[in-house]
């Protein structure tokens, strides 16, 4: 019993002791060797946002904080940052320029899920819109709409997208950052991130003619210009066969919207997000 | 020599399925309707040169290429442009498309005079009419054949590719067998073109009738040899066929033009042939069609524009196809549609059954290396498809996933049914993306 006892005494003892040397020697050390610019990253890394998503090209904020240290970053390379913490940024790496940054969102450019769009061939193989777009783009009509297979949703790294039963990702703007991992895994340029502020937008991507819009889809948009004509601050223009809205322009009126004979044409309501069919 | 050889063999033997080797070429009468996308190569579209209602003739030029890398495109029957519009593309794009009506009178355009000895004409003639006829890589690349007739550095061996490694499909052996004189011109053509000392013509060892015939054939004119390949696949791949025909290794991301070599496809040979000895652009090709659901299994002269449900109401349907492949069963590209034309680079049309088809039943990764042995370039599949899936792509590039060749052996012969080549596939897609926008910015 009692050589149990002077067992467990030394053993504490010992490690207690081994512990301590070393905890002191790696203090010392620490101060000995510490220089302004290990400070300044810890400094910098703090005031990132810390989500650690990657959305920047780095390995984490870690890393990018590194990279701003060394001048081979700027605060806005952070795409998540808000506008005061990228100001913070800047006055802690002594620069002067003051940085203006929306909130941006994601938004999915698509409404065709599948009770309303044709599906060609049924696809079979990896279930990642990446693989499927490679297998003659998949099965879907529509060569250029959503795939559904989800990629956005596993990609994001907030957890802001979700799937809808019926196909199509729902993004949550309330958690999304506008990093734009999703726009950028999205193969088909379905996801595009833009100022929360951009009340309306076509939730389409097609440049096909109406009439094959029309034979895959039932709310593509089909390129009547309907939305050009009726809007009162001609901030619809056509790129080809698809309308496209700008934002500096638009006052979210919302003529087009109830004008769009297809409902391509979509805006986002305060009280009940995106106005949709799904 | 022999034990060395079986030493360094690469790839892996598989069922070669090549029931239609003995079917002569048919001709196949082109539908009232042709579809002509201005894709029909790699590289930039071609622009239309035709407009909505323009009547035109066979072998009259429908677009123009554009640019340094691409290939003209002209009509194979003599009719009226109906419309030019997107149209689904073999790809699955829809790609701008010059919609002919034939009028069934086959009226031909005022062709280029051809030639009876290639010699007589310049090389920069010979690439100047090669890349007037549209010529592209007929084995299924589809890039460029002009192109390859302009090598950055001295090229002194020309392979031209009768290896058919693909199962099914023997359009290449029948090329081989019955458009001897095409070929034996052509290899004059490109021996002369390129000022090439050798000239060695491919031919797998399980198509001993061929390489008796070119072996004989080469004794009287001398101008090309005959290499006889190992029958595995997937001998036929440039980066494959280099190293085993001339012993010259290919360094990762470069082409065989890096080691003085370029490969050329035997059914292109036989169009520059055309070309040259008669005027004729690339207006028809040679395929295969085979698969379950098919009647009749044939080899065909195809009009390019056909589409391919055209192609299989003439050998007949004994179901209706589950899967339709443009190409062989392991690279061949599934097309969703038969409203599809036959484009340059069809060298085959599958039309395939419930009971041909695979489906994948993933389980673990049991780590026995098969992939990694059976891959011809030596990578490593598993690594590379793990990467892929989990969306590591910038570990997958370190481990080379952008020299795949995709050639599909690793998912051939992995015992945990994983669909690697996809995984593989998208992964050195998003790699090449990646590139492209960091070179664009």
């Amino acid at each position: 019993m009692g050589a149990t006892v002077s067992t467990i005494v030394t053993a504490t003892a010992t490690m207690g002791a081994v512990g301590a040397f070393f905890a002191i020697a790696l203090v010392a050390l620490a101060k000995r060797t510490a220089s302004a610019e290990d400070e300044q990253i810890e400094l910098l890394t703090n005031l990132l946002p810390g989500n650690n998503c990657g959305a920047c090209g780095m390995a984490g904020c870690a890393a990018l904080a590194q990279a701003l240290a060394k001048g081979e970053a700027v605060p806005q390379s952070c795409p998540v940052a808000s506008e005061s913490q990228i100001q913070k940024l800047a006055e802690a790496l002594g620069l002067t320029e003051t940085v203006h940054r929306e909130r941006r969102v994601a938004r999915v450019r698509c409404g065709g899920h599948r009770a309303i769009s044709q599906w060609r061939a049924d696809y079979e193989g990896v279930l990642d819109c990446r693989a499927a777009d490679l297998v003659g783009k998949g099965g879907k009509g529509c060569v250029f709409g959503c795939l559904g297979l989800g990629t956005c949703s596993r990609v994001c790294p907030y957890g802001a997208i979700t799937m809808s039963p019926t196909g199509l990702p729902v993004v949550n703007e309330a958690l999304c950052t506008g990093c734009g991992l999703c726009e950028a895994a999205c193969p088909r340029g379905v996801i595009a991130v833009m100022d929360a502020s951009q009340e309306v937008f076509v939730r389409c991507v097609s440049t096909a003619p109406g009439k094959q819009v029309r034979s895959v889809c039932e709310v593509g948009c089909i390129g009547c210009g309907i939305c050009v004509r009726v809007c009162p601050e001609n901030a619809v223009e056509m790129l080809g066969h698809l309308a496209c809205v700008d934002p500096n322009r638009c006052t979210a009126c919302g003529i087009c919207v109830e004008k769009c004979p297809t409902d391509a044409m979509q805006i986002i309501l305060e009280d009940a997000g995106v106005l949709t069919a799904v | 020599m022999r034990l060395t050889r079986w030493w360094s063999r690469k790839g892996a033997k598989i069922a070669h399925a090549k029931e239609t080797s003995n079917l002569a070429f048919e001709p196949l009468a082109p539908p009232a309707l042709l579809y002509f996308p201005v894709q029909q190569h790699q590289g930039a579209p071609a622009v239309p040169v035709v407009k909505k209602g323009d009547e035109v003739r066979v072998g009259q030029l429908l677009a123009r290429a554009d640019g340094p890398v691409s290939a003209n495109v002209h009509s194979s029957v003599s009719g009226k442009v109906k419309r030019i519009e997107p149209v689904l593309h073999p790809w699955g794009i829809w790609s701008t498309t010059i919609v002919v009506e034939n009028d069934g009178e086959n009226r031909m355009a005022e062709l280029p005079p051809g030639v009876k000895d290639p010699t007589e004409l310049s090389p920069e003639e010979i690439q100047r009419r090669v890349e007037e006829a549209g010529i592209v890589g007929m084995g299924g690349a589809m890039f460029p054949a002009a192109v390859k007739l302009k090598p950055k550095a001295r090229v002194d061996t020309v392979i031209v590719n009768g290896a058919e490694c693909e199962p099914v499909l023997t359009c290449d052996h029948r090329t081989m067998l019955e458009r001897t004189d095409a070929l034996l011109y052509g290899m004059k053509a490109l021996r002369h073109a390129l000022g090439a000392e050798r000239v060695v013509l491919a031919i797998e060892e399980n198509k001993p009738d061929a390489i008796r015939l070119y072996r004989e054939l080469s004794k009287v004119y001398g101008y090309f040899e005959v290499y006889s390949l190992p029958a595995r696949y997937p001998y036929g791949a440039e980066r494959v066929l280099v190293p085993e025909v001339t012993g010259r290794a290919l360094s990762p991301g470069k082409y065989p033009d890096s080691v003085g070599v370029v490969v050329h496809n035997v059914a292109t040979v036989a169009a520059i042939a055309d070309t040259l000895r008669e005027g004729l652009p690339l207006i028809r090709r040679p395929l295969t069609v085979a698969g379950g659901a098919v009647k009749r299994p044939a080899n065909m002269v195809v009009p390019v524009g056909t589409p391919i449900a055209h192609v299989l109401e003439a050998v007949g349907l004994k179901e209706r196809p589950r899967e339709l492949v443009m190409g062989g069963p392991m690279m061949g590209i599934t097309v969703a549609s038969d409203e599809v034309p036959v484009i340059k680079g069809t060298s085959g049309i599958l039309a395939r059954t419930e009971a041909e088809l695979h489906h994948f039943r993933e389980s673990a990764c049991l780590r026995c290396g098969r992939c990694v042995d059976t891959c011809p370039v030596g990578l490593m599949p598993t690594q590379l498809a793990r990467l892929s899936a989990r969306g590591r792509f910038d570990e997958a590039d370190r481990l080379g996933v952008t020299e795949c060749i995709e050639c599909g052996l690793c998912s051939y012969r992995c015992p945990a049914d994983l669909p690697l080549t996809q995984l593989i596939r998208m992964g050195k897609r998003e790699v090449l993306k990646k590139a492209r926008v960091k070179r664009g910015a």
